[in-house]
């Protein structure tokens, strides 16, 4: 389980809703933006030193975490799997507001993305599955993130996730920030064996050395910053000199080197402003009265000011938690899905006011939410317990709008009354599509990474 | 194999060792003292603990958070309202008993922390820490600081005796109850009963994952605990000053909801009336209103009705307790892989969980006694293990600010009081709790019941950049200017406080005549793991421009250098093992 709707903000800072966020701008010369190893599928090397250079397509990762409801997000609408569903969700049916075909209809709570749909920008990726689900978070979130396969098992390979083992594979040394996550942790997914995601959770303040509650380091300190910056770094190249700490001293040398890197890159601060309102804000029109959380809002403006200052991040991560219903669901999926859909259509609509260096930012963003499995087909008291396959959105401008995957037969669960595993939607499958669809990855390349070569989808 | 045979005897650095693993560490001093007694006598008095003093529960209570309150202004149209005023000179944390309905995430992490760093039972403190890690609940679902704080509590009040009923009354505490929907599970009639605590209890309280239990016997579990839930009596309701409507549980009382009678004025697990004074009904009396019609359930092999509550137990409890009978070796090898990853290595084999498994089931599964054996043994003082582990963030800073920061007493002597601010480098208002988030261990407030983990977890480049400020605010006598609400009318007034009050002179007993000196007092002090001699060198060279460089403690530049030096430590990756 996880816990319901967070209303923690991920900015760490005085800001106000829609107050503008202390943006970035790229190293300006030379050095760390030259990078002529990045595949990048809209043509183009990354070599020279200023900012424009950069021009690899963008991913913007989604973790829902939690476990999902999908069944109440997607419900049937017709069929024999509206009779099943009826009978095994007395109370916590939806009744969907809209139909997308094919026997599935949209739960109208799931605001602006009814809006994203209709505009053909959604691949609805329905009934992800694996061979061998595991209903613990912990469990299932590690084999969504290491996407890999012995035989028809993920297995685990070195401990790395799908998006890391890209990043070992693609991420130039030179380069200290291409892959960032807005949260404090770096998830399973997002970690290689050389390279992992770096966490960027604001950029106020992104500097070393600095201070906890002000924006600057203290005089008398403030005088010896260059001093102490070069103290930090040398500390952080440094190699234990002692055999039984050295493993564990190297882990902790290389963040440290990590964070140091990361504060050469982020030269100077300016300001953005939002250019629509997002959940949370005060202006923000809210049409179902839901509880809505900023938390992802927050994540989401952050991305947005790096995109920006074009910055070279190839790939993002960020998570809206709060989706283990099991009680209370009816109300805290209107809150969840309310927030996740009203987050992603402002970022949306947001990006189209970005121009970076190959154009529209809302063409070359493309989003993609994973959650660790869907839930019990049959309702518990209020709530629902941890079950198996989920459903993935794929959003953007070159996304083939529609349902992809395979929806499942409700009648035909398991015997714990779950849904079963269809090699049709292999969850790798969709990692193989934006690998080489959208990341610019070659077909072997990607079935390598992968450990087999998973079918690709049509949504890209 | 684990070498399990206790050391018979030990020298200050080896207490330091002991103290950086089972506490929130030692002075040198103080070190230099405990190694002159056995290490039996003293790991035994130290797991034993029960130390207490007048002082800090003085303290605690009355001025232990030097951080002013804000005015809370009447809610508008509130008839009843009243203003509660600010408070500007050093109190307690008001974030239980009558001040429950202040209700601050905040407020609750400042006061834990600060009793780790002062409390005098230092081992009660370092144990309920990895029990909130092992049982991690969340305050942004239990959303009462009160409750959270009463299951610390209770980690420091059954912690370390045996493992089984620590189990059980975790498995009654209301924050728990709340946390993981406890309190909404149903076995009676058509109810289908809540799978989400029967799951954890199996997958992270006891057995660990998949290992020894089926879906089904998760099922059965749930059907057990149906109903165990609590109601708020009438003297815990605490009303807020400002707004009447609002009502929050000091603490509650555990019962198994049957439809039985409470007391005139108890409220439910959310504050609501029960209609005739009575609970709802959520755990079967026979049968006949069990779900499904059976209250035969098989658990882990074993038969039970679970309507029939065995003598001295509530419904559903032999159940529960069946875990550490029936899957003894799993439940034993989960809890030493628990143990030995946070206490000793983190590159234990199996034959470590096996061996030190068999001593946690020799002893009946009483956790002191066990913990015993394990910190007096060989293997724990192994030299392979000194500096092995990832300090998580909590231990690093409660730990910086009682090698750096004023004792108890002096602290409290002072005019403007010598404790840190915890209120403060929680967050930078009482509404923020990022910083523990940003180092990676939101205390009281974890994502999930998975909780954390252990080592590597620890260590990514924005916690590090976070535990670089937390060094600055530790070393360089950071100071903070915030603006305190006194009620509307009334103009705010500006406030200084320093983050974390440190006396520098207090660092060295033995006054330093070389910059050489310096640091080597300062690694025994803050306890580095061994750091490469040219990296020493580079930052005396730096900082003094050498290694014999004469100093004085009076020299105003030295007092800078000295503490840019404790920061540049502080940040190092030598600071970040234990």
């Amino acid at each position: 389980m996880k816990r319901a709707l967070s209303r923690r903000t991920f900015i760490q800072s005085s800001l106000t809703a829609g107050a503008s966020l202390a943006g970035l701008v790229g190293c300006s010369g030379g050095g760390s933006s030259t990078s002529a190893s990045s595949v990048s599928s809209g043509g183009g090397t990354g070599g020279g030193g200023n900012a424009g250079a950069f021009t690899n397509p963008i991913l913007v990762v989604i973790n829902v975490d939690g476990g999902w409801d999908w069944l109440n997000v997607l419900p049937p609408d017709s069929g024999a799997n509206l009779t099943a569903y009826q009978a095994r969700r007395s109370t916590l049916r939806i009744t969907p507001s809209t139909t997308l075909g094919s026997g599935v209809g949209l739960n109208g709570d799931f605001i602006g993305l009814d809006v994203l749909h209709a505009q053909g920008k959604v691949a609805w990726v329905a009934g992800l599955s694996m061979p061998n689900p595991n209903l613990s978070h912990f469990t299932a979130g590690d084999l969504w993130a290491q996407g890999g396969t012995s035989g028809s098992n993920p297995s685990t390979l070195n401990g790395t996730g799908w998006l890391g083992r890209f990043a070992d594979q693609t991420f130039d040394a030179a380069n200290a920030i291409q892959g960032v996550t807005t949260i404090s942790s770096v998830h399973r997914m997002i970690a290689g064996a050389r390279r992992s995601f770096i966490p960027i959770t604001s950029t106020n303040g992104f500097r070393y050395p600095g201070s906890l509650r002000n924006a600057t380091l203290q005089a008398p300190y403030s005088t010896d910053s260059l001093l102490l910056q070069s103290a930090y770094n040398s500390g952080a190249t440094s190699i234990s000199a002692d055999s039984v700490s050295r493993t564990a001293y190297e882990l902790v040398a290389k963040s440290q080197k990590s964070f140091y890197d990361a504060t050469q890159s982020i030269s100077t601060l300016t300001a953005r402003t939002p250019s629509v309102p997002y959940p949370g804000d005060s202006n923000y029109i809210n049409a179902n009265g839901a509880v809505l959380s900023n938390s992802l809002s927050a994540q989401f403006k952050l991305i947005a000011s790096m995109i920006a200052a074009n910055l070279p991040i190839q790939v993002y991560y960020c998570r809206l938690g709060g989706w283990d219903t099991h009680s209370n669901q009816l109300i805290a999926m209107k809150n969840l899905l309310s927030t996740l859909g009203g987050s992603i259509k402002s970022f949306y609509e947001d990006l189209g006011t970005i121009t970076t260096s190959t154009g529209s930012a809302q063409n070359r963003v493309m989003m993609m939410t994973w959650s660790e499995f869907g839930r019990r087909v049959t309702e518990n008291s209020g709530g629902t317990d941890h079950g198996t396959n989920s459903l993935s959105l794929c959003i953007g401008n070159s996304i083939k709008g529609g349902l992809y995957g395979a929806y499942p037969n409700l009648a035909n669960l398991d015997n714990n009354a779950n849904m079963r595993y269809s090699s049709e939607s292999d969850f790798r499958s969709m990692y193989a599509t934006v690998l080489d669809r959208w990341l610019g990855q070659a077909t072997t390349s990607t079935n390598t990474l992968l450990g087999s070569n998973y079918p690709r989808m049509n949504f890209l | 194999m684990a070498n399990l045979t206790p050391v018979n005897a030990w020298s200050a650095l080896d207490v330091q060792h002991f103290a950086r693993r089972a506490g929130f560490g030692l002075t040198p001093e103080a070190a230099s003292t405990a190694a002159a007694t056995d290490p039996s006598s003293f790991i035994n008095a130290w797991i034993d603990g029960g130390q207490s003093s007048t002082l800090f529960d003085a303290v605690y209570a009355n001025r232990s958070d030097v951080v002013a309150i804000n005015a809370i202004d009447p809610t508008a149209g509130n008839a009843t309202n009243m203003l509660a005023p600010a408070v500007t000179s050093a109190h307690g944390f008001l974030c239980e008993g009558p001040n429950t309905w202040r209700n601050r995430l905040s407020v609750a992490q400042a006061a834990w922390a600060f009793r780790m760093q002062y409390a005098p039972d230092s081992f009660r403190e370092r144990m309920s820490l990895f029990w909130h890690q092992f049982f991690a609940t969340g305050y942004d679902k239990v959303q009462n600081t009160a409750l959270m704080l009463e299951q610390i509590q209770l980690f420091r009040d059954q912690g370390l005796g045996n493992f089984t009923d620590l189990l059980v009354a975790v498995s009654k505490n209301p924050a728990m109850c709340v946390w993981l929907d406890s309190v909404s599970n149903s076995a009676v009639g058509s109810a289908v009963p809540n799978e989400n605590y029967a799951r954890e209890v199996l997958e992270l309280y006891s057995l660990g994952v998949d290992n020894g239990y089926s879906q089904q016997d998760i099922t059965s579990l749930a059907k057990a605990l149906s109903g165990w839930s609590f109601y708020v009596a009438a003297s815990d309701v605490v009303t807020a000053p400002n707004n009447v409507a609002n009502k929050f549980a000091r603490k509650g009382t555990a019962v198994v909801a049957q439809g039985q009678t409470v007391p005139a004025g108890s409220l439910t697990w959310f504050m609501g009336a029960l209609g005739n004074n009575r609970l709802p009904n959520q755990h079967p009396s026979s049968a006949a209103n069990a779900t499904g019609g059976s209250a035969s359930i098989t658990f882990l092999d074993r038969t039970f009705n679970y309507t029939v509550a065995q003598a001295g137990m509530v419904p559903g409890e032999d159940v529960l307790r069946s875990i550490t009978t029936s899957r003894a070796t799993q439940c034993s090898e989960y809890l030493a892989a628990r143990i030995i990853g946070h206490f000793v290595t983190p590159h234990f084999t199996s034959q470590d969980i096996q061996d030190f498994g068999l001593v946690i089931r020799t002893n009946n599964f009483n956790i002191s006694a066990s913990l015993k054996v394990l910190f007096k043994s060989r293997f724990f003082f192994d030299t392979a293990h000194r500096f092995a582990l990832i300090t998580s963030p909590i231990v690093w800073l409660v730990s910086s600010c009682r090698m750096l920061g004023y004792s108890l007493s002096e602290a409290d002597s002072l005019a403007v009081k010598g404790f840190p601010a915890w209120r403060l480098l929680v967050g930078s208002s009482e509404f923020d709790s990022s910083t523990f988030d940003n180092l990676g261990l939101a205390l009281l407030d974890p994502a999930g019941p998975n909780g954390w983990g252990e080592h590597d977890v620890w260590v990514n480049a924005n916690m590090m950049r976070y535990r670089s400020y937390c060094a600055s605010a530790v070393a360089l006598s950071e100071t903070y200017r915030y603006g305190l609400y006194q009620g509307s009318g009334t103009s705010s007034s500006q406030l200084t406080v320093t983050l974390v009050p440190t006396d520098l002179n207090k660092w060295f007993p033995t006054v330093p005549i070389t910059s050489l000196d310096v640091f080597n007092r300062l690694v025994n002090l803050l306890q580095l793991a061994p750091t490469p001699t040219s990296l020493r060198d580079a930052w005396l060279n730096a900082l003094f421009g050498g290694n014999g460089i004469s100093i004085s403690l009076t020299n105003p530049t030295h007092q800078t250098r000295i503490r840019e030096l404790a920061f540049i430590m502080m940040s190092s990756p030598a600071h970040q093992l234990h």
